[in-house]
């Protein structure tokens, strides 16, 4: 066989943008690491060793060390649990929406929301944990055949969510690693020898036998179809599960029957605003101006105005049923939260959620304006979990036992460590992934430059 | 590399499919870093996942049921085997177990089990940074002549 190779041109996409450029702008993060990433990896190590030196003082001195007592049996690691589930709606269930209804926009975005519900699902089920103060025990709640013959009780709901979770846990590590494949191929031969041996071997197995044969390509893209519609319901399924452990409960203010959608709504209403945050930052520390664009923005902006609206609408409905109603039990927590002890964060809740978002997103969606608004949004819904968990337990129904609930240091220290390991989770995949999807960014430029024609 | 093989490196999407159309009949295989919407392929995806959902189902409810018949609870008034906790566990066994049958299709019908590249580095790595690879497995005296008449950069 006979080799006559010359030198290679400067190609262009079918949207006439420089193959080169792209692969050159969407490698750099993993090829170069700058200072800035060390220091940010090493303030996030810091929070996170703190938390677990917390951690284990608690296992160490017992679950006493927490603000918990008799009747406030859950708190801030229940808050954090639902919080980061609600988080995990990010990105594969909104992925999954938007490439079942082809909205070709979401391209470069997916994989920056994919990557928040993986974490977000590794962060949230760990607060069930770090709760169960002798952790080691955790493996009884696995259906199998112990030695003590006995197995887990299938009609408590805490089973159904370890079901649930681990299914969409696997099935978004899946989702998220499929149409990384060929983009792990590219770093295998674009960038192979700028990395170490170590590396340049992990990215050779993720790759698996990627080609780019126009087989491969076929069915990767129908079977990521298949699996975002599998995904979206088991999403669903998820909040919908962890609102029965509440719901299931005869406790006032819980034991609603709209508290499965009220939660789905608002854990994808958190969702969103994680990613527009997420968005923000790596396209302002990565350069990324031009993949990640103001229409992102705008697009996700408004989706998350119209999931402010419809949280205002579920609110409304979940206090105007038992105020109309007037059990005693249950306008105990309802004044408790409105014009009580909570009431602080009760007005802080609903003026993050509706008015501050609305504010900012009716009309012209900047980014820094999306930015803003999705930030008071998650402040909002966290405050909102607090007063789920919060404001219910330290109003009982029998009134000797209300109480107010403090979180101690240790619950304190624990949530920030959590937000750091997030935030090192995420360093840690765009050191080693590219964290806006090569090809999916080229198909959605050519896409664009087709309409242009068209 | 077996000598009746031929690599056409393309700058193009367009010029690698024209060379296809030439060369329709031989065994060719085309190369891109982005799909290029050919065809659909005839696949089992869908039926993995049907097959993987009902077996995942299937085992969530004999599980459920073999628990809720072993465990022996005072259950009052409630039926030993309740519904709705089963309905849960069976939906999200399926669920993932449909997940498994569709990514365990892919692998093995996209043949990314073994491996096996068919392509040198140094052309893979021409596609990565956008150019279009027409390979060719039983190449006769005049393919060459093709890929380079259809425009091909360089021919292997």
């Amino acid at each position: 066989m006979s080799e006559s190779t010359t030198a290679r041109p400067a190609l262009v996409t079918r949207a006439g943008i420089s193959n080169d450029r792209i692969i050159g702008d969407l490698l750099r993060p993993i090829v170069e690491t700058g200072a800035a990433f060390w220091t940010a990896i090493g303030v996030c190590s810091l929070f996170m060793a703190w938390a677990m030196f917390c951690w284990g003082y608690q296992i160490y001195y017992g679950i006493g060390v927490t603000g918990y007592n008799r009747t406030s049996m859950w708190g801030l690691y229940e808050v954090n649990f639902v919080f980061w589930v609600g988080i995990s709606h990010a990105g594969t269930l909104i992925s999954a929406i938007l490439r079942v209804t082809d909205a070709s926009w979401r391209r470069p975005i997916t994989r920056a929301a994919e990557c928040i519900t993986v974490f977000a699902l590794m962060i949230g089920p760990m607060f069930v944990l770090i709760h169960l103060g002798r952790v080691w025990d955790f493996y009884w709640v696995v259906p199998y055949p112990n030695s003590r013959g006995l197995w887990p009780n299938f009609r408590s709901p805490l089973l159904w969510d370890f079901t649930c979770i681990n299914s969409y846990l696997l099935g978004s590590i899946t989702y998220l690693y499929l149409p990384m494949i060929p983009d792990l191929a590219a770093i295998r031969d674009a960038a192979e020898n700028r990395l170490g041996p170590v590396r340049r071997k992990l990215y050779r197995i993720l790759s698996l036998g990627w080609q780019g044969t126009s087989r491969q390509w076929s069915l990767l893209e129908r079977s990521i179809t298949i699996m975002a519609a599998i995904i979206m319901p088991l999403a669903v399924s998820v909040h919908t599960v962890v609102s029965w452990i509440f719901a299931m409960t005869l406790q006032p203010m819980w034991n609603s029957t709209i508290f499965g959608p009220y939660f789905v709504v608002g854990a994808i209403f958190s969702g969103i605003a994680a990613v527009l945050a997420a968005l923000y930052v790596i396209r302002w520390v990565l350069h990324l101006e031009a993949y990640i664009e103001p229409v992102h923005f705008d697009n996700l902006g408004l989706l998350l105005l119209v999931f402010s609206l419809l949280w205002g609408y579920f609110t409304f409905s979940e206090y105007l049923t038992p105020w109309y109603a007037h059990q005693t039990a249950e306008m105990a927590v309802m004044h408790h939260r409105m014009f009580g002890y909570y009431a602080p964060f009760f007005w802080t809740m609903l003026a993050c959620c509706l008015p501050i978002p609305l504010a900012l997103l009716v009309g012209r969606r900047t980014p820094a304006k999306t930015c803003m608004a999705s930030l008071s949004v998650l402040v909002g819904m966290w405050i909102e979990r607090f007063l789920i968990v919060a404001g219910t337990l330290t109003r009982p129904r029998l009134t000797f036992n209300w109480h107010a609930y403090h979180p101690s240091w240790v619950e304190v220290s624990i949530t920030v460590g959590a937000f750091a390991y997030f935030i090192f989770l995420y360093l840690v995949f765009i050191k080693f992934f590219p964290i806006v999807a090569i090809w999916e960014y080229k198909v959605d430029r050519g896409l664009a430059a087709q309409e242009n024609v068209s | 590399m077996n000598d009746s093989k031929l690599i056409g490196v393309f700058n193009t999407g367009e010029a690698a499919r024209a060379a296809m159309l030439r060369l329709s009949g031989a065994d060719c295989e085309i190369f891109s870093s982005e799909p290029l919407h050919s065809p659909a392929v005839k696949n089992h995806l869908l039926k993995a996942a049907i097959w993987g959902g009902l077996i995942g189902g299937a085992s969530g409810g004999a599980l459920t049921v073999f628990v809720f018949t072993t465990m022996g609870l005072k259950t009052g008034h409630m039926a030993m085997i309740t519904l709705s906790p089963a309905g849960i566990i069976v939906f999200g066994l399926a669920a993932l177990a449909s997940i498994a049958g569709v990514l365990f299709e892919l692998l093995r019908e996209a043949g990314l089990f073994g491996g096996t590249l068919d392509l040198p580095h140094s052309v893979r790595k021409e596609v990565t940074h956008g150019a279009v690879v027409v390979l060719v497995r039983s190449a006769t005296a005049e393919t060459r002549q093709i890929l380079e008449s259809q425009g091909a950069r360089f021919v292997l």
